[in-house]
């Protein structure tokens, strides 16, 4: 029995902006104390004597500063409107990027199991990821809520049962 | 029921891995050396040679494996016991190979793929007695009857064939390379115990000019192509490769022999590849798509070494017919060219600034690399090809080493499609193509075709 909506794309879930905005936001600062250290450990003594050297490294710092804030405060607003996965009765779709778009074609034969894995983050909003394996790559719905993980997992578990192959 | 065990050989191959590991452990007996005395010393040493000896010995001891009636049993470890059991029909190749140690005792090493795509390396390595990893071989492929070898499919690559595959081949530049480093070896060397002054010496090469240096080069050349010929000589000596009923059997080898098979059933794909004189001169090199077998260091899956496109053709059709793709072959349509160019451009910009910038006086040279790269660009639109056709896909590849896949449809896991704004506008795409390998995933990727060519993919 197929329980769930086979015929559409859906979009993932609305909080998934607010865990990326989370987590972007601790790699980006990660990012930042690990470059603070190298670079002023072994960058700066080096280039204190010549004024373009050091023009040329603050420049990269700051649009390194500029990308980090675009990367997770604007992007993931962007990167939500564009995700959309569909799941059908032969295959999986997953379109996803902003400037570079990226479509995903996954016959449900080549599906050999997936995963449902819910990190601390996205514990707290109540969603999880899905990860669709196949023998080649493995593909990531990155936020659905946790009961439509269960609904997906299900049906996909009905496809695959049904569309026996090999 | 017979117990397998490794050849004794394997216990000095294991003793001299683990010496290796335990380099740290010597070094630091050699810098305590000193207070103990030269004779404790060695003594400690003596010691941890003999403990690692023993460990290696016992280990040999729970390594083994039997056979049964339609699978092999295979158990090895001393507190962590793995036991494995194969089926038959689990087994994608069987390889035996031999080096120079080992044909001096006699003896080989076998190892068997199985199509798992999670470990890396063979599920099965031991070392054998020559003549038993042979019967082995022959006893993992009893299931089928062994049909007598039908001699139309026997194909033999012939003295000539090998030299021009040496000539050819990208192992020319490894044969300079070679002799680039023994040449600063011995510069450095001379230059040491003679002290000689290489001013004087590079003023004699200005006087006589050009010539010395392109004599020199050609030299260089020469001997490059020597060594790759010797080098390629031994390597693929007496390349042989013949079809029976249900597999390809493939043997080549001087020192170190190789000898291996592919069950016909398993082969997921034919990658055809040429580098850069071979694409000048009409060659190729066939390899085989299979899971398992491959993903070793130093392990090629190479089903013919150097072959014409004419005996490329009768390879594949007497050798495996199924991979012969009649259909359609989509090319980059002419207002997808510019795509190719535009990254290049920006990249040789980038190193063309930094030079006027830092290096005034090389930036001249950075043409060279813009020339190189418009070639590449240039090889890149006429390499790239994509085409699906009943049960095959055919993707064409690469700039200067091209590289050509022809995969059952079956084996691809995934098609990805990436576009920007202006591919999407004019009908672009670039194409990743998953397909089953291992643990890596591998990816084929083609830029800049039509975006509808995959549509009956499924």
């Amino acid at each position: 029995m197929i329980n769930y909506n086979l015929d559409d794309y859906r979009k993932i879930d609305k909080s998934a902006v607010k865990s990326w905005i989370i987590g972007r936001t601790i790699f980006s600062f990660i990012i930042l104390i690990l470059c603070a250290v190298l670079s002023h450990f072994f960058i700066v003594p080096k280039l204190l004597y010549s004024d373009r050297a050091k023009f040329i490294f603050y420049l990269c710092i700051s649009i390194m500063v500029i990308v980090l804030i675009v990367y997770s405060y604007f992007l993931p607003f962007l990167e939500y409107q564009e995700w959309k996965y569909g799941i059908f009765e032969d295959k999986i779709e997953v379109i996803h990027g902003i400037f570079f778009k990226s479509k995903t074609l996954i016959p449900i034969s080549r599906v050999q199991n997936f995963e449902i894995k819910q990190g601390p983050i996205q514990k707290r909003y109540g969603v999880s990821s899905i990860e669709i394996i196949t023998a080649g790559i493995t593909k990531e719905i990155p936020a659905v809520t946790s009961m439509e993980a269960e609904k997906i997992a299900e049906s996909l578990k009905n496809i695959i049962q049904a569309g026996d192959c090999c | 029921m017979k117990i397998y065990r490794n050849h004794l050989l394997n216990i000095f191959y294991g003793f001299f891995k683990l010496l290796k590991q335990f380099i740290s452990i010597f070094i630091g007996i050699g810098l305590v050396g000193r207070e103990l005395g030269i004779f404790k010393s060695l003594l400690i040493a003596l010691a941890v040679c003999i403990m690692i000896l023993a460990i290696e010995i016992i280990n040999w001891r729970k390594d083994f494996f039997t056979i049964r009636e339609n699978s092999i049993y295979y158990q090895n470890g001393l507190f962590k016991v793995n036991k494995t059991e194969i089926h038959f029909s689990r087994i994608h190749t069987v390889d035996i190979s031999q080096n120079i140690v080992e044909k001096v005792f006699n003896a080989s090493t076998i190892k068997i793929d199985t199509g798992e795509s999670k470990s890396k390396g063979s599920e099965l390595k031991f070392v054998l007695n020559r003549d038993t990893a042979f019967y082995l071989k022959d006893i993992l492929s009893s299931e089928r009857k062994q049909e007598g070898i039908d001699e139309t499919t026997v194909y033999k690559a012939g003295a000539f064939e090998l030299f021009i595959y040496a000539v050819v081949s990208n192992s020319v530049f490894k044969g300079i390379g070679v002799l680039f480093v023994i040449q600063n070896f011995i510069n450095d060397y001379i230059e040491k115990i003679f002290s000689i002054n290489t001013q004087v010496y590079v003023k004699q090469v200005e006087a006589k000019g050009i010539y010395i240096i392109a004599a020199f080069v050609i030299f260089l050349l020469f001997l490059g192509i020597v060594i790759s010929v010797i080098g390629t000589f031994f390597k693929y000596y007496g390349f042989k490769v013949f079809k029976d009923s249900s597999k390809i059997n493939i043997s080549y080898g001087v020192f170190n022999k190789k000898n291996y098979s592919f069950e016909i059933k398993k082969i997921n794909g034919v990658n055809i590849k040429r580098t850069v004189f071979m694409q000048i001169f009409g060659f190729s090199t066939l390899e085989i798509e299979s899971i398992g077998y491959g993903d070793e260091e130093g392990e090629r899956a190479v089903l013919y070494p150097i072959c014409t496109k004419k005996m490329e053709s009768t390879i594949l059709a007497g050798i495996l017919e199924n991979f012969q793709y009649n259909g359609d072959k989509y090319k980059v349509s002419r207002n997808g060219f510019g795509r190719f160019f535009y990254k290049k451009i920006l990249f040789w910009i980038v190193v063309f600034s930094g030079f006027f910038i830092f290096k005034r006086q090389y930036a001249p040279f950075t043409f060279i690399l813009l020339v190189l790269l418009f070639e590449a660009g240039i090889l890149e639109i006429k390499n790239s090809h994509l085409g699906i056709f009943e049960n095959l896909i055919y993707i064409g590849r690469g700039a200067f080493n091209k590289e050509i896949s022809i995969i059952k449809v079956s084996a691809v896991q995934a098609v990805t499609k990436t576009y920007n704004y202006f591919q999407e506008r004019h009908g672009f795409c670039d194409y990743k193509i998953s397909i089953y390998s291992s643990s890596s995933g591998k990816l084929l990727k083609v830029k800049n075709l039509k975006n509808n060519i995959l549509a009956n993919f499924k």
